[in-house]
């Protein structure tokens, strides 16, 4: 196989399974927030219904992102630019609430197994990217069969 | 169209690569931040105070996790985070039970220890 196009496919691969990370973090505030329910406490709605808003769209994401890279047969710089954008965006919002604190979030003190995989792979698809870009100034056709 | 079709079969294919890894690191990887467990449970006064029963909810929370029992202790911490609500001075403890919680949920019991200790000192 070609070395650029496994590239790209490593690249959808790690942003196909980030998706679904989102998509377990996401379910996770889902059960937590069905837990403090229960247990009559109800302070926590808000902050749990914007973090899994932002995960699951994070996850969407992701996965749009696959569908793009493919219609666009890998050969477009948007959607690598996008890919880095969304990730750098996410491990800087994940930082922040870490340290500062995000608006209506606040502050997190946990930090999860779930998290650290994330940002493992969101800082693999950053560099696949980069990689990726650099490989598309060359000749489009070494990117092709 | 067809080489659209391999290029979804070889994505797909990378996906399950992917995700393979992930699922076996997701039972190994250690939490971060999370090691450093002090033992201060038994030096803590519970006696008096607006927040004693609050601090022996999170004592018996901490016990529990000690032992094992990590469902009842759950529900000790939650109890004591759902006696916290609506009391935004104490807002950081609240913050250290609801860490304490996510913890427990990663069987972290490092880490759900330290957090519980750390919304006992907040509360005392």
């Amino acid at each position: 196989m070609n070395r650029n196009l496994l590239i790209v496919y490593a690249l959808c691969g790690i942003l196909v399974a980030t998706g679904i990370v989102y998509f377990l973090v996401a379910y996770g505030e889902y059960t937590d927030w069905v837990e403090l329910l229960n247990f009559g406490i109800h302070d926590e709605t808000t902050e749990k219904q914007v973090e899994i808003t932002l995960f699951i769209t994070s996850g969407l994401i992701y996965l749009g992102l696959v569908l793009w890279l493919i219609k666009t047969r890998f050969m477009k710089k948007s959607p690598y630019i996008a890919a880095i954008v969304v990730s750098v965006a996410l491990i800087i919002t994940y930082a922040a609430s870490r340290t500062v604190g995000v608006p209506i979030v606040g502050v997190e003190l946990y930090v999860g197994k779930l998290d650290v995989i994330s940002k493992i792979m969101q800082v693999l698809v950053i560099a696949l990217s980069i990689v990726a870009l650099y490989k598309i100034k060359r000749p489009v056709y070494s990117f092709t069969k | 169209m067809t080489n659209i079709l391999q290029n979804y079969r070889r994505v797909a294919l990378f996906s399950i690569l992917a995700i393979v890894p992930l699922l076996l690191i997701s039972n190994s990887v250690i939490s971060y931040g999370q090691t450093n467990t002090t033992n201060a449970t038994n030096q803590t006064s519970t006696s008096g105070g607006p927040n004693s029963g609050l601090i022996k909810l999170i004592d018996s929370g901490i016990l529990m996790i000690k032992s094992g029992d990590n469902e009842g202790a759950k529900k000790s911490l939650l109890q004591a985070e759902s006696g916290l609500e609506d009391k935004p001075n104490v807002s950081g403890a609240e913050k250290h039970i609801e860490a304490s919680l996510k913890a427990l949920k990663d069987n972290d019991t490092n880490g759900a220890l330290t957090h519980a200790e750390e919304a006992k000192k907040g509360l005392a």
